[in-house]
């Protein structure tokens, strides 16, 4: 991978004393969970322990760097560039079983407690996709086993010689907004090893954004906020600065730090995240194609839902409990800021625009979750990120104008709609001069026989003139409305009524329910046990019984039903039940009487063609 | 909720099934009874085989069965989402005795149709809406409403190794 960079692709305007400020004013609190064991930290201290590595095309990897002598300077140094050669960084090495066994005794990861397991919050069929993820694992590569441990031993002892606290600011002045990123810099993912989640890499980058604009009065007014989860885009990432269920210190929004994945959160819980199993891209399309008919057929379900078969899917839990350790304003710990742009003291980081490679190790995952990711700015595909050069398109903010010229986008649409009606006016007068020109010259040929051809056409134009007038005055009726409502919205805004703050989310990621936790102890345990269960109760079927299928049916049909009773979803169950059954029915009877069905469906189009056409000729 | 004219029909058809069920087991009991004990009224006869365990069986499925179709019958009636449940139930056990009788080769073809059939108009939207069945709710924010949480709260699935993570 080349370190060279174009000159048009390092320039970003430079921070001003009042972008600091904005910075420093609305820079977040971090809330952690307990058993956290890394927090955001300078990629300085992290590169003077780490050692840089290049993989080429069919070669072992190959130490560039090594440890104790790699630094900013090192790092974006130019390399000739050989393609499909891929940088990484390795910060530590993997601790032995008996420092990870001595390491999990005493750290604060003993403070840490799972609640209800991941998997007796799912289906049955989830879990049994979990064994498939878990499996899979083996095969894709996965970071060696004590590597979190070691990564904590060595960002623990940095932190021992002086604990920094650190986030990366960035200011992107774009379509009206100001939009603050804070960017933060962990040593390692350990969302997998230590708080049974999806994956575990070293260094991680997350970031939250903060959408200022501006008041018109110099001021300027917090309009937004946007915090990466994971790899979701659009409008469910942001809330609205007014948005009653947030909560801040002062003008400091707080976030809830997922457990060792980082995942930013806008509220205090623990996240369901289901993964789809690698490699089902084909089957989950095609349920949800099914699903979709199912839905146009009118029965029931819910409109939209876009959940995939539990088989098909990985439930993960991210713990965002917040209650661990704070960082930000009157927190135990305060932050140090870090500018990703230029300033008057200070030039950019030379790492933002100079090293493309990976922030950590390389394990060579085909799906790339255990590898370690690229910087603030680039992908692994050596493209820019769009929460980079578009922060406000990101979340799906740049159709929204900002609270200050709400009024004047709107005035301005008021005032293009009043144009559009006064276009329409004119064209409807004119069409109807014309059609009543073309009536008359009708009714002037249509009883001549020499005039027949003329007077067909006439007719054909005079009713296509029709419909096309009838669209016009449709649309003019329609903007009537649509002005009558902005004038109505206008009035709204004017009084301070911004509407709902809610209205842009569809489907926000949002935190476990109480009655969703409610699950007994025995829930718990079968959830625990009930996988291994029923793989051994098919082993003893295949070995023991002549139609082991008749006792597969009735062990996965008392599955369904215990975990039903467990879930409180008996009803659905019975409904999903007794419905395949009537498709199954519907399908032997299609199969056994395809000929006629087939013969039946081309007379029933025939007859409907015939009825048609005929109401047609006869109207 | 107006009650759609299929629900009454239904509702109807189950009732009177449900009654003429009950009935048939009640009256064979009372006469078998009635029989053994020597109280069948004057020039009344029981003519049958001797009851084995499979005939107990049987009358008591029957009976069973039966009271259940009234109790549904009037749910459906009445617009109870346990009567929509119970109608569910009970034409799932009819679809999963002519499955049987279908793979033991003696397919009633009619029965099989009109029980499909039936089950898919109790599916629709329409109907669920007048029984009270809703679609889940999305919650946009915590709550400490209990009634409202659906533990559908997942977010859109992760692709995992979709992008950086």
């Amino acid at each position: 991978m080349a370190l060279l960079v174009p000159a048009e692709m390092a320039s970003q305007p430079a921070l001003t004393p009042d972008d600091l400020a904005l910075l420093r004013r609305f820079e977040p609190v971090l809330c952690f969970n307990q058993g956290e064991q890394f927090y955001p930290m300078d990629v300085e201290r992290y590169l003077a322990q780490a050692e840089l590595f290049v993989k080429r095309p069919n070669a072992d990897p190959e130490q560039v760097v090594p440890r104790g002598q790699l630094d900013v300077e090192r790092l974006v140094e130019v390399r000739p560039p050989v393609p499909g050669s891929l940088y990484y960084l390795s910060f530590t090495r993997p601790a032995s079983f008996i420092e990870t066994r001595r390491f999990r005794r005493a750290s604060t990861l003993q403070s840490f407690h799972t609640g209800v397991g991941r998997l007796a919050r799912v289906g049955v069929f989830a879990r049994l996709g979990d064994l498939l993820f878990s499996l899979s694992l083996y095969l894709r590569g996965k970071a060696p086993r004590g590597l979190a441990v070691g990564a904590a031993l060595r960002y623990q002892a940095l932190q021992a010689q002086g604990p920094r606290y650190c986030y990366y600011g960035r200011v992107v002045r774009e379509q009206g907004y100001i939009a603050l990123q804070y960017w933060f810099f962990y040593a390692f993912n350990d969302w997998r090893s230590s708080f049974h989640g999806v994956n575990d890499h070293e260094a991680d980058w997350e970031m939250i954004t903060v959408y200022l604009a501006e008041a018109g009065d110099g001021k300027v007014q917090p309009g937004w906020l946007a915090y990466a989860s994971h790899n979701y885009e659009g409008d469910d990432l942001r809330r609205r600065w007014d948005d009653p269920g947030l909560t801040r210190v002062g003008e400091h929004p707080i976030v809830y730090v997922g457990a060792g994945s980082h995942a930013a959160y806008f509220f205090p819980g623990e996240y369901l995240t289901t993964a789809i199993l690698p490699y089902t891209n084909g089957l989950v399309s095609a349920w949800r194609w099914l699903r979709a008919l199912w839905m146009r057929l009118g029965q029931g379900g819910t409109p939209g839902d876009q959940r995939v078969p539990g088989v098909l899917c990985v439930p993960y839990v991210d713990y965002a409990r917040g209650d661990g350790l704070s960082i930000g304003p009157g927190q135990q710990h305060a932050w140090e800021l870090l500018p990703l742009q230029a300033s008057d003291t200070m030039p950019a980081p030379a790492w933002v625009d100079g090293y493309r490679g990976l922030w950590g190790r390389y394990i060579g995952d085909p799906l790339a979750g255990e590898d370690a990711p690229t910087g603030p700015k680039f992908q692994r595909s050596g493209q820019i990120r769009k929460a980079w050069y578009d922060p406000v398109g990101w979340c799906g903010l740049e159709n929204i104008p900002p609270p200050a010229r709400a009024a004047a986008a709107l005035e301005e649409q008021q005032q293009r709609l009043q144009d559009e009606q006064r276009g329409l006016a004119r064209q409807i007068e004119e069409g109807t001069e014309r059609q009543r020109g073309l009536e008359m010259e009708y009714e002037a040929v249509r009883a001549r026989p020499a005039l027949r051809t003329q007077a067909i056409r006439l007719e054909e134009e005079i009713q296509q003139g029709r419909v096309a007038l009838n669209e016009l005055q449709a649309r003019r009726a329609a903007n009537e409305l649509s002005l009558a409502s902005c004038a109505e919205y206008a009035a709204r805004l004017a009084a301070g009524d911004s509407g709902d703050p809610r209205a842009h989310l569809h489907r926000p990621h949002l935190p476990t329910s109480a009655v969703d936790l409610r699950l007994s102890r025995l829930a718990q345990t079968w959830s625990a046990i009930s996988i291994g269960v029923l793989l051994l109760g098919f082993a003893v079927l295949a070995q023991f019984s002549n139609s082991w299928w008749v006792g597969a049916l009735v062990l996965v049909g008392l599955y369904a039903f215990l975990e039903a009773l467990f879930r409180r979803s008996v009803r659905t169950l019975i409904s999903s039940v007794v419905v395949a059954l009537a498709l199954f029915t519907l399908l032997l009877l299609l199969i056994a009487f395809v000929r006629p069905v087939v013969i039946g469906l081309v007379v029933l189009i025939g007859l409907v063609l015939i009825v048609g056409n005929l109401r047609e000729v006869w109207s | 909720m107006k009650r759609p004219l299929g629900v009454l029909v239904l509702g109807v058809l189950i009732l009177s099934v449900g009654l003429l069920l009950s009935g048939v087991a009640v009256l064979v009991l009372f006469a078998t009874i009635a029989s053994s004990t020597g109280n069948l009224p004057p020039g009344w006869e029981v003519i049958s085989k001797p009851w084995q365990f499979q005939d107990v069986l049987l009358v008591a499925a029957q009976l069973v069965l039966g009271a259940a179709a009234v109790v549904s019958g009037a749910g459906l009636l009445l617009l109870r989402t346990w009567g929509w449940l119970l109608a569910l139930a009970l034409l799932g056990c009819e679809l999963v005795i002519q499955l049987s009788n279908y793979f033991q080769g003696r397919p009633n073809y009619w029965g099989m149709l009109f029980s499909a059939l039936l089950v898919l108009y109790l599916n629709q939207r329409p109907i669920r809406k007048a029984f009270h069945i809703e679609p889940k709710r999305e919650r946009l924010a915590p709550s400490a409403d209990l009634e409202e949480a659906d533990g559908d709260n997942e977010g859109t699935p992760l692709m995992i190794g979709a992008q950086d993570t």
